[in-house]
């Protein structure tokens, strides 16, 4: 009586599943992995984003002889007064922050449009206090679910550096 | 001695050779994928460090504008240690810290040298390097007397 050489259907059927569920663990490690690399690299992008609106908020509020912040339908917008009908303006839109630099009756001499998606921006106003002057204040907090205590404020005090 | 065929067909004569191998080879993904676990958690935390100092930064920036725009005889060391994070940092940055020094520095300026230095908690539980900005006050140019 010859046995053949070969295997038996149950031991295919249990290499099948053996090797299955192999491929199970790996695919989905290699997503988990996929994800969590885009997610960081989408992130460090953000975070240069969210850097440069800062610095240029700074920039614009240290040469700001005067300042007045308004609100229009939800949206705030500060208005800097350089001196001699110079002013910039920042507005927070849905899609991030637009600033325009103009002096009265001219066009524009400076546009820009800071995109913030997936981060809310807002501008309000620090009032004086016995050691620190009144000075506005740029707020940028992950649109969803982010606690207020972790959004990056910016707090520049006004006039530091106004060109004589 | 009975030949029992297995799959691999090299060694028929041992016994639940394929239930050997299966193992094996799950037991090295399971190896792989606790080495892929580690790597993701590391992710998530160097991207954590990253909000950390980022917000640590514009802190820093902040108190530093505060402080330089004291009054130069405002800038004392002891008084300046009073200042603290703020209610929001404790959720911000864990563990933490501000710490400001001042001191008078001569030259063709004579100013006093303000130093702002952050530090947290880092990954490890010990503090980070602290995150260190500095700012010069011109002190008052001296009276003369007539």
């Amino acid at each position: 009586m010859k046995r053949r050489r070969g295997s038996t259907l149950l031991e295919v059927i249990a290499l099948m599943i053996g090797v299955s569920v192999m491929l199970a663990l790996a695919i989905t490690s290699i997503q988990a992995l996929v994800s969590v690399e885009r997610a960081n690299r989408k992130e460090a992008a953000t975070a240069l984003r969210v850097d440069r609106l800062a610095e240029s908020f700074r920039r614009d509020v240290h040469r700001a002889k005067a300042w007045k912040l308004t609100e229009i339908q939800g949206q705030s917008t500060l208005t800097l007064d350089l001196g001699e009908g110079r002013t910039t303006v920042y507005a927070t839109t849905p899609e991030g922050v637009d600033v325009t630099s103009q002096t009265a009756g001219e066009a524009p001499s400076r546009r820009e449009r800071f995109p913030m998606p997936n981060h809310r921006a807002a501008l309000s106003e620090i009032p004086a206090q016995a050691d620190a002057p009144a000075r506005p204040r740029l707020t940028i907090a992950r649109a969803v679910g982010q606690p207020d205590a972790l959004a990056l404020r910016v707090e520049p005090i006004p006039g530091r550096e106004v060109p004589r | 001695m009975k030949t029992i065929p297995g799959p691999s067909g090299r060694n028929p004569s041992r016994r639940g050779f394929l239930l050997i191998e299966v193992t094996a080879g799950l037991f090295v993904l399971l190896c792989v994928l606790a080495m892929t676990v580690q790597l993701l958690a590391w992710s998530g935390a160097a991207r954590r460090e990253l909000r950390h100092r980022q917000w640590a930064l514009h802190e820093a920036q902040n108190v530093l504008e505060l402080v330089t725009a004291l009054p130069p005889d405002a800038l004392k060391t002891d008084a300046l240690a009073a200042r603290k994070l703020g209610e929001r940092a404790e959720q911000a940055l864990p563990g933490g810290t501000l710490t400001i020094t001042a001191e008078p520095e001569a030259g063709e300026f004579p100013s006093t040298r303000v130093t702002v230095a952050v530090s947290w908690r880092g990954r490890s539980g010990n503090p980070v390097s602290p995150l260190r900005l500095v700012g010069w006050v011109p002190l008052p140019p001296k009276e003369t007397t007539p």
